[in-house]
């Protein structure tokens, strides 16, 4: 199974964290909620599979594009 | 006299072998119909009137390809109808020396182009060339300009398009770019200014034509195409479908359809669509599917900056354009790209007389440094231009946030609209409440014991005032509207509004819209 790098499409802050590591996740399933242009925009799961790891914390700042969590496809 | 017509015959019937069997059976074998083929497909039936069929290649002070022979040069050309009414068609034939551009090749084009100048037909472009014929255009001078100067002379007069349905390079991606609705067909299709072994001579990189310019590069990350289809006949679909919307020329409006929809259709379930969370998104896509004529949306760059959506549809049976901001991506913020998306697309519909219904949801033009790196600004204020210079009944429908200039690029107060009108979910601002009080109220929140709580009452207190309701007590939009009644009213609008249609219409732009 090769990972999936979830990434944020904008900038913005960790506003939620929804989902947990280990949930299984069907494909657009929430797993961060970022707060950016005074919306909250859910970044979802690409593909469907199991979040192995989420690399940002609530509160942190995310550029567009950065990785904020890992799947396992 | 016999004679001369068998050998009239002879002749017609080898330029329909195209490149010959071989050839044919390998372009088969790549999953791409043949040039004919495709005209075949893109006109309709029995109504083709080829010209430039006894067309060949010119001679050679030094030949370089033995037995060379060029059916038809190399591109299949003439007129026909598409539903009924009046196209030309440019067909690039890759079995013939890679539908390379001979000096007859570029000879024909340029006559296709100057009758369809000279009779204001649509052009569509089937292309599957390779460039330049190198063993003709050695030693021809300077490279011409005049094609591409009749391409921008016609724009905004009579549509041009093009299906890219092989490796398209030099020349042939040259005016590919410059048409104005570009379908690109997976994994047969590349649009490059030099193909993979022109980039490795000069930069000495090792590309696919994919990854150079294939329809995935194009129509998702540069925007050059617009729409991607899974196969030829798709993509001529696609083309025939485009074309069903514009008229035939600037000097017509565009055609009726009757429609098989209830102009007086009211929608109970659009007031659902809405999160209870407002600062959650939703697809903007479920809303306008469901106001405009049933199945009649026609998405364009559906996979390019995808905060904007564009696409034609259908009012009642007007063709109309429509242009929507998409909460789902990026919260519907205005990028450049988005910009330049909107801007294309409202140039479009103005110079093709489609009326434009905008639905608006945008927090703003995208902030941040990245955002301006990217040109946000001057890409959001062409726009501006865009409305100015609009001369087509313009509709706006304010569904939750228009803020800032973001809200007057979807239709802003002001900008000629035949009516504006807004859902009761409505939030408009001129500036972002937040940041607008902490710096008008500075004072205040710096003397408050509890900064925080003083910013919340502030920002509760004076957001009633921006909502839907006060916005139409000062008439500053046309009236609120409940969801359900949103198809009924609009077209009573456009149909108000198109009472100016008495008037005969004449080309709008003045030097053509750009690409």
């Amino acid at each position: 199974m090769a990972d999936i790098r979830v990434q944020s499409e904008i900038t913005g802050k960790v506003w939620a964290i929804e989902a947990n590591v280990g949930d299984s996740l069907d494909e657009e399933d929430t797993i961060i909620v970022l707060e950016s242009m005074k919306m909250e925009i859910p970044v979802v799961a690409p593909a469907g599979g199991t979040l192995k790891e989420i690399l940002v914390q609530e509160g942190d700042a995310v550029t567009e594009g950065q990785d904020v969590a890992v799947m396992d496809g | 006299m016999r004679e001369l017509i068998e050998e009239l015959r002879r002749r017609q019937a080898d330029s329909l072998k195209l490149g010959g069997a071989g050839r044919v059976e390998r372009q088969r074998h790549q999953g791409k119909l043949t040039a004919r083929e495709r005209v075949d497909l893109l006109l309709d039936d029995g109504s083709f009137e080829e010209l430039g069929q006894l067309a060949s290649h010119v001679h050679t002070p030094v030949p370089t390809i033995p037995d060379k022979t060029t059916p038809a040069d190399g591109v299949v050309t003439g007129f026909g109808r598409i539903e009924g009414r009046p196209a030309a068609a440019i067909a690039e034939d890759f079995t013939v020396l890679g539908g390379s551009l001979g000096i007859n090749n570029f000879t024909k084009k340029v006559r296709m182009m100057e009758l369809s100048g000279r009779d204001k037909v649509p052009i569509v472009w089937l292309f599957d060339g390779a460039g330049a014929r190198t063993d003709e255009y050695i030693g021809e001078g300077l490279a011409p300009m005049h094609h591409f100067m009749d391409v921008a002379k016609l724009s905004g007069v009579t549509p041009q398009i093009a299906g890219v349905m092989g490796p398209s390079a030099g020349d042939s991606s040259l005016l590919a770019a410059m048409m104005e609705f570009i379908v690109m067909v997976e994994g047969t299709s590349m649009l490059a200014a030099g193909g993979p072994p022109l980039v490795k001579v000069g930069t000495g990189e090792e590309v696919s034509k994919e990854e150079l310019g294939g329809a995935d590069l194009h129509c998702r990350v540069s925007g050059v195409g617009d729409n991607t289809a899974p196969d030829d006949a798709a993509a001529i679909a696609m083309l025939r479908r485009y074309l069903s919307y514009l008229p035939t020329n600037a000097y017509q409006y565009p055609p009726y359809r009757e429609p098989d929809d209830d102009p007086d259709r009211r929608d109970e379930e659009l007031g659902d669509i809405l999160p209870d969370n407002l600062r959650r998104p939703y697809d903007m896509k479920k809303i306008l599917e469901r106001v405009v004529d049933r199945d009649s949306f026609f998405e364009i760059k559906p996979d390019f900056a995808k905060m904007m959506i564009v696409g034609l549809a259908r009012l009642n049976g007007h063709a109309i354009g429509v242009i929507a901001n998409q909460p789902k991506v990026m919260a519907g913020a205005i990028t450049a790209a988005a910009g330049a998306k909107h801007r294309h697309f409202m140039d479009l519909c103005n110079a093709y007389h489609l009326p434009i219904l905008f639905l608006m949801d945008t927090p703003g033009v995208m902030t941040g440094p990245q955002s301006e790196a990217e040109g946000a600004l001057r890409a959001g204020m062409t726009i501006a231009h865009s409305f100015a210079f609009a001369r087509v009944p313009l509709l706006s429908l304010t569904i939750h946030k228009g803020f800032g200039y973001g809200a007057a690029a979807m239709g802003g107060l002001g900008a000629g609209q035949s009516m504006t009108l807004a859902w009761p979910s409505a939030d408009f601002n001129a500036i972002p409440l937040d940041s607008g009080i902490q710096a008008a109220y500075r004072a205040v929140l710096e003397a408050a014991e509890d900064r925080d709580a003083e910013q919340a009452r502030l920002e509760a207190e004076l957001g009633e005032l921006c909502g839907a309701f006060p916005v139409a007590e000062q008439m500053k939009i046309d009236d609120i509207i409940e969801p359900a009644e949103t198809r009924p009213r609009l077209i009573q609008a456009l149909e108000r509004a198109l009472t100016h249609r008495s008037q005969a219409p004449e080309p709008a732009m003045r030097w053509g819209f750009l690409p």
